[in-house]
């Protein structure tokens, strides 16, 4: 029977719902073959926007990207797509692509030649370097970049010009991630992996909001739920969100109490023996600060924290406190999930270690099902600008610039003369932007993000991207909230019309094949370095010719650091559906869970496990004390400002609010308010409401909802008019320097 | 004219209801189910709008768990 076009189409939709959860269709395989052939073909990648890192297949008909279809094979994601995903093929084709490079005169945006464009960066930053020193200019990457990118701009500045400002947006989203799990473990990055979330029996998820932002991991949790009867959820979080449909215990506690709520579960697993002695005797060691403490030292310390007087500041009940304990160490395999409600603030890191400690004093920990797993919100951010040491502090491959040594290797391996890699570490972001506003970095390039839409505090850094210093921004849009403060914007290929590596959430590297043209002169931003770096002189050290070369090159580096991904070349990865890290050779199936001897090779010992970034192989549980954030409520500003995102658009929007369906789902930023303080306040649904900080005031709509707890109110940050950035604060973790967005204090009035 | 290919997933004791309700909307076909809970469906849309205010109505049935997208063709309309 022959079909009609859209039958054949519908017929391959037909075929990818039925594969993903494993359903036989009578369909001949002559009309399977003719559905697969709508398109001109299909290729594998790995989606554009969160860190989950799901596999999809993309159609591309008439050199054009007409079809997207979540990839079966993928183990992240086995076919699915969230909605987002679904619209994949419309954000290459927004209106306000950029596909030529321009320069700012007067108010002005003029097209201008790549050779111009390129001379004139290569001239600002030559000048600057020459007459105010290397430190004069700066970095800020992306954890949507790929890996090649972030690894050149690093190598670039680090090893070629000499400074080591070199930041990126992963310092505003996980750098406390990144120091929770180095502090506690000696080395960065989850220990475990997704196939973990199939195997437990208890999710703890904290500060997280995943059902909206991690939805394909949530749906995986939600199955083995309604499969499992006996899984336990627990939501812990200020605001009732989407995720607390699944939970079996919802703790809504007052924003920045989570270290005594975190401490008194720990403190209730101790009083009712259920703590893994056995492990703690192997595994463990215990410190206040620098100092080495032992277990009475703990458990006094934990005495404090009694669920009744943790119950009187966080808000959450007692007994709520005390059943999360008793869930958690009594599961077979307990995960604990987090991403920003516990990064993004001033105590950001200690609250990570108090994470790791439940899993330490239960030994819930390095087997199937039980794991502490921070969620990544960039596609990249894992794999490319942690992995490579994109940041001020690091070095490729967990090393960092405060060691001589580590310093000493990555000159060697970059053929530098001793001493080349600046011994101080470079700016974190705030202080770069502070530097930038002072006039002290003189130029600055800005890859692939949106600092003039993301950065807390936002308008003294406006003005300072607005100053006299020369900014170039690499966009794939414009105008952006950023673009649009630049000096120079550069059209930037983005997704599938380059070709590079992303890694995601679990240390899987994934390869990413270019299927289309970029439009107009748009060119990746291997290319645009790679050509910065020779009009700056440094061809020799950037001397790449393909995304491929920089990718061997990362690649033969890692393998003498615990990173190891040598067995992963791109041959490899074209044909994988992603590899886990330690991989380090090609027959090696990559690593399901660090530190467990027989699946991680990096473990050299007799033990079961082995901590091995410690050089005592213990792991470490901290005695960190309940500490407020930096603002706290009181009569002037009442109430608690937090921000997030909505399931419908992806960080600053530059993306999703480029698809008109989804533009139109949810078209502005709102603010959400207790119906209870709504009340109080006379605020009614719709009506206008005026927030103000200490930094900056904004109008929102009034979403009058029982979602944030009374006293808290929340706004997403994705819409580029309604800067919901204005108000939150730029004051940092003292240890990953991670700014508190997630807490300020403001007045809420009806406008 | 963009069509998608979606999973739907049903409350475990609601699946001929929620069959039901869907084979009652326009532009939803269901074709095939899991032993279980999940439902193979296709949707076909006028435009790119038309298929996201349909993914919503579909997920909005309160027999309904979650819709999970598996393909999506805007040859037509992108």
């Amino acid at each position: 029977m022959e079909l009609s076009r859209r039958e054949l189409l519908k017929l391959g939709a037909t075929m990818v719902a039925a594969a993903a959860v494993g359903v036989k269709l009578p369909v001949s395989k002559a009309e399977a073959a003719a559905a697969e052939g709508v398109v001109d073909g299909w290729t594998k990648t790995v989606c554009r926007f969160c860190g989950t890192g799901c596999g999809v297949m993309v159609g591309v008909k008439g050199g054009k990207v007409v079809a997207v279809k979540g990839d079966t094979e993928n183990p992240v994601n086995r076919g699915f797509v969230c909605v987002k995903g679904y619209f994949l093929p419309k954000i290459l084709y927004a209106e306000d692509r950029l596909k030529y490079p321009l320069i700012r005169k007067g108010d002005k945006f003029v097209r201008a030649s790549w050779d111009e464009a390129l001379d004139l960066v290569a001239g600002k930053f030559k000048e600057a370097i020459e007459k105010y020193g290397p430190d004069s200019v700066a970095y800020y990457g992306s954890g949507q970049a790929l890996t090649e990118e972030s690894y050149i701009a690093n190598k670039l500045f680090k090893g070629g010009i000499g400074t080591n400002n070199v930041e990126g947006n992963p310092r505003t989203c996980m750098a406390s991630a990144v120091v929770g799990y180095i502090t506690t473990f000696g080395k960065d990055e989850p220990m475990g992996s997704y196939e973990d979330l199939d195997y437990a029996d208890c999710y703890f998820i904290i500060g997280a909001n995943m059902a909206e932002q991690h939805p394909i991991l949530f749906r995986r949790i939600a199955q083995r739920k309604a499969k499992n009867p006996n899984v336990k959820v627990i939501v812990a979080d200020p605001r009732y969100t989407p995720t607390n449909r699944i939970a079996d215990l919802s703790l809504r506690f007052v924003p920045g109490t989570d270290l005594a709520i975190l401490n008194a579960m720990a403190n209730v697993i101790v009083q009712e023996n259920l703590v893994n002695q056995e492990f703690i005797k192997e595994y463990v060691t215990f410190m206040r600060g620098e100092e080495k403490v032992g277990w009475e030292e703990y458990v006094q310390f934990l005495a404090d924290y009694t669920p009744e007087k943790v119950a009187e500041i966080s808000g959450a009940p007692a007994e709520q406190i005390r059943q999360a304990a008793l869930y958690f160490a009594k599961a077979g395999g307990t995960v604990s999930l987090w991403t920003m409600g516990l990064n993004q603030r001033t105590r950001g890191v200690w609250v990570n270690n108090l994470v790791h400690n439940l899993h330490l004093i239960t030994g819930q920990i390095c087997r199937p099902g039980a794991t502490p797993f921070s969620l990544t919100g960039q596609p990249n951010a894992c794999g490319g600008v942690r992995d490579t040491g994109a940041l001020s502090h690091a070095l490729p491959a967990g090393r960092v610039i405060a060691n001589p040594q580590h310093r000493a290797e990555i000159e060697a391996a970059w053929g530098l003369p001793a001493g080349k890699i600046a011994a101080k570490p470079g700016l974190h972001t705030m202080a770069m932007f502070r530097a930038l506003e002072e006039g002290k970095i003189k130029a600055m390039l800005i890859l692939c993000t949106n600092p003039g839409q993301s950065l807390p505090s936002l308008e003294r850094y406006r003005k300072a991207m607005n100053g006299d210093s020369f900014v170039v921004v690499t966009e794939a849009y414009h105008p952006t909230r950023t673009s649009e403060l630049a000096d120079v914007v550069l059209p930037a290929a983005m997704w599938v019309e380059k070709e590079g590596v992303y890694g995601c959430g679990e240390r899987r590297y994934q390869y990413m094949a270019k299927m289309v043209d970029p439009p107009g002169e748009a060119r990746p931003d291997v290319w645009i370095l790679t050509e910065l770096a020779r009009r700056l002189g440094h061809e020799k050290l950037i001397p790449y010719r393909s995304a491929q070369e920089v990718w061997d090159e990362w690649r033969t580096l890692s393998k003498t650091s615990v990173y190891n991904f040598y067995g992963m070349p791109y041959e490899r990865l074209k044909k994988e559906r992603g590899l886990l890290w330690p991989c380090p050779t090609e027959d090696h199936p990559g690593t399901k869970r660090r530190y467990v001897k027989g699946e991680d090779p990096l473990v050299k010992g007799d033990k079961p496990i082995e901590f091995y970034g410690r050089p005592d192989k213990r792991a470490v549980v901290y005695l960190r004390p309940q500490m407020p954030p930096a603002e706290v409520v009181d009569a002037e500003y009442p109430f608690y400002l937090t921000t997030g995102r909505v399931i419908e658009h992806w960080h600053t929007g530059t993306m999703t609010m480029k698809v008109p369906e989804l533009r139109r789902a949810v078209s502005n930023a709102f603010v959400e308010i207790n119906p209870a303080d709504a009340k109080r306040l006379g605020i009614r649904e719709g009506d206008p409401v005026k927030l103000t900080s200490r930094r900056g005031s904004l109008v929102l709509e009034a979403k009058v909802i029982d979602r944030p707890r009374e006293g808290l109110v929340f706004a997403p940050f994705f819409d580029a008019q309604r800067l919901v950035n204005l108000l939150t604060n730029d004051t940092v973790d003292a240890d990953s320097k991670e700014m508190e967005f997630k807490i300020c204090a403001v007045k809420v009035e009806r406008a | 004219m963009p069509i998608a290919g979606v999973v739907v997933w049903a409350r475990a004791d609601q699946v001929a209801l929620v069959k039901e309700k869907l084979d009652a909307m326009p532009g939803v076909e269901v074709r095939g189910a899991t032993e279980d809970d999940k439902l193979v469906v296709v949707l076909d849309a006028q435009t790119a709008g038309d298929l996201q205010r349909l993914t919503d109505l579909v997920q909005r049935i309160p027999e309904v768990l979650e819709v999970l997208p598996a393909y999506v063709n805007f040859e037509d309309s992108a």
